[in-house]
């Protein structure tokens, strides 16, 4: 009796442990499968800071936007609405405390406000600001990422796909080409 | 069979043949003797190196498939790649199960298993998170690592993961540092985290207090907490002060109350842990800086106070009082130099409520000064009387320590300075070599106990 307790028990915690990392999968599958997709142009970046480990640390010109009125509290969580722009890049449009209908908006950090005239500025952190690459890759993609995204040729940019509140990148381009391809393509 | 008694058996096992050829036992006698204690059983080392080895062979072979994959990772479609980031969980779930079903008696397998199974979880999550791109919060990430880890703590009763569990939690408790003070919402999950590991401790000391396991779980569970818990502590009123001179002593008395007599000193890790952190608090508050920077906050954090009063406020009334009580319990049992310790609590506290009023920091700090000079004196002399090195050169330490210290607080000149090393370096040695001449005579039998 006691063992077949046991047993149960063992299996339970087991389904627990892949309920973690299933949880995961499935939040994030449904996102990809279902979600609506739009374009963000990343931010130049620092280019000692850009790769760390086996990621790239991304950051986007969206994460800056002109001062939108409300009454922000630094560090609270924020639906961040995504339109399309006529050059196919996404804009911030919108703030919300409120869940906003349809799968434009994703929730984001707000970093930052300033001191609130119309000539401020605030700052979000996006929730998605890391690309995962194969380490044997990593050298050459950073090397790639940092010229694309210097200031002079800034063509780098995510995909992601939004749905029911949660971003999730699909993947990162370079040169309108997905990163992994770009650097098979232009083997040195 | 307690390692003791087989140190013992194995050293009569290799004396049998001499007392045979000298006449001493009979064969038959010796032959008796043999049966009557059996073969000598796997020594603890032995059984250590089954479970380190078959725990390594684990997590090397786990952690080269997943490096074998992660080879062409990138050429993997995400459902594949999905997949492989959980096989290797499923994997060591299978293994459990299978240590469970098959191999109940082994230790081995059921420590490796589980230390495995609990290491797979965290690799799954964290290729998932890489296939998905998903941010890391490494303190949430940690937190659901040792949860999920825990329940293989207590079905499997595995001292490992017990032992993963809080070196999972060291790191939480300092991944949440640089939140300031209105952001450590996490702060109160701390105790519920820690006390949550705490039963298997005790059911492993209510086992055996004075095997391994009980001892090396001890070390690692009060070292943890001892170095975490300023982590929750440190704002509120700095009545970290008064947690660590309760918790110390507690688990000082504890060790006398809970603990049979014999056994090695390396098997009281309350003992140890308690006098040696004692020790290493008296000499950090005998610095007038941790008094005047405390004075800083009187007054102006009474909020702070109360908002922390849960994390903070009740534990350390309870680890007073337990010392307290401990100290009662135990006072009668301990000889002066272990009484003066015990009374430490009330020291820190009358230091505490003093530094509080005008220039108290002044006298908290003398008062810790004298307490330790008592202390170390008290020490000394025991070691001294009772002829034990341990004790006399404990006193000495912590005694040149505080001398030290506060040669270096104060303005003294080189040559003062100097003259005081010297002096306390001339002490030692003179101290050492009386203590030399009066245990010459008992040189001959090793030494039984070094305390």
């Amino acid at each position: 009796m006691k063992r077949s307790f046991l047993f149960a028990l063992l299996i339970l915690a087991a389904l627990a442990q892949l309920a973690a990392p299933g949880w995961m999968i499935w939040t994030h599958e449904r996102v990809l499968l279902q979600g609506r997709v739009f374009k963000l142009k990343t931010a130049p970046v620092d280019p000692y800071d850009a790769f760390r480990g086996r990621y790239v640390q991304l950051s986007y010109e969206q994460e800056t936007v002109k001062w939108m009125p409300g009454d922000w509290k630094s560090g609270e969580p924020v639906y961040v609405q995504l339109t399309e722009g006529t050059d196919g890049f996404a804009t911030v449009t919108k703030l919300s405390r409120e869940k906003l209908p349809g799968d434009v908006a994703f929730v984001a950090t707000l970093l930052w406000v300033g001191n609130r005239s119309a000539t401020d500025e605030i700052r979000l952190q996006f929730p998605f600001d890391r690309f995962y690459v194969e380490e044997s890759k990593a050298p050459r993609i950073e090397q790639d990422y940092r010229e694309h995204s210097s200031r002079k040729t800034q063509d780098a940019y995510v995909t992601v796909r939004i749905h029911d509140g949660t971003a999730v990148i699909e993947n990162l381009y370079v040169d309108h080409t997905p990163i992994v391809e770009y650097i098979k393509a232009h083997k040195k | 069979m307690a390692q003791g008694n087989r140190r013992e058996i194995a050293w009569l096992y290799a004396q049998l043949p001499q007392l045979v050829s000298q006449g001493v036992l009979s064969e038959e006698s010796a032959r008796a003797l043999r049966d009557h204690y059996g073969e000598l059983p796997q020594s603890l080392g032995q059984r250590l190196l089954m479970i380190i080895l078959a725990v390594l062979g684990a997590a090397l072979i786990g952690g080269g498939v997943i490096l074998v994959l992660a080879h062409n990772w990138d050429d993997l479609s995400r459902p594949t790649r999905t997949v492989l980031s959980v096989l290797p969980l499923l994997i060591a779930q299978g293994l459990t199960l299978y240590a469970f079903a098959k191999q109940p008696q082994s230790t081995a397998w059921r420590e490796s298993t589980a230390l495995f199974q609990a290491l797979m979880i965290g690799a799954a999550i964290s290729l998932v998170a890489q296939t998905y791109n998903i941010s890391g919060d490494f303190q949430g990430f940690m937190r659901t690592w040792m949860l999920l880890a825990l329940p293989l703590v207590y079905l499997r009763s595995s001292t490992l993961v017990a032992m993963f569990y809080l070196g999972a939690f060291v790191m939480w408790s300092f991944s949440g540092l640089p939140h300031y003070q209105e952001e450590r919402l996490w702060s109160w999950q701390y105790w519920p985290l820690y006390l949550a590991v705490l039963p298997h401790y005790v059911m492993e000391f209510r086992r055996d207090a004075l095997s391994w396991n009980s001892a090396a779980l001890g070390y690692v569970s009060f070292a943890a907490l001892a170095l975490t818990s300023y982590v929750v502590l440190e704002r509120s009123l700095s009545v970290w002060i008064l947690f660590y001179s309760g918790l110390l002593v507690a688990l000082y008395a504890l060790d006398h109350l809970a603990l049979p007599e014999g056994g090695s000193i390396g098997a009281r890790p309350l003992a140890i842990i308690g006098r040696l952190g004692a020790a290493i608090f008296v000499f950090v508050l005998s610095f007038r800086d941790v008094w005047s920077e405390l004075v800083g906050r009187w007054g102006s954090s009474q909020d702070v106070a109360l908002r922390w009063a849960w994390e903070a406020g009740v534990p350390t009334g309870l680890v007073l009082i337990l010392a307290i009580v401990g100290g009662v319990l135990v006072w009668t049992r301990c000889v002066r130099a272990d009484r003066v310790l015990l009374v430490f609590p009330l020291v820190a506290l009358a230091a505490y409520f003093l530094s509080a009023r005008e220039n108290g920091y002044d006298v908290a700090a003398v008062l810790i000064n004298g307490y330790g000079f008592i202390w170390s004196v008290t020490t000394i002399v025991r070691g001294l009387n009772q002829a034990r090195w341990g004790a006399t050169n404990r006193g000495l330490i912590l005694l040149s320590a505080l001398v030290l210290a506060r040669f270096f607080d104060s303005e003294f000149s080189l040559i003062a300075r100097g003259l005081a090393f010297v002096a306390l370096g001339v002490g030692c040695l003179t101290v050492n070599y009386f203590l030399w001449r009066k245990t010459r005579p008992a040189a001959a039998t090793p030494m039984q106990e070094v305390q």
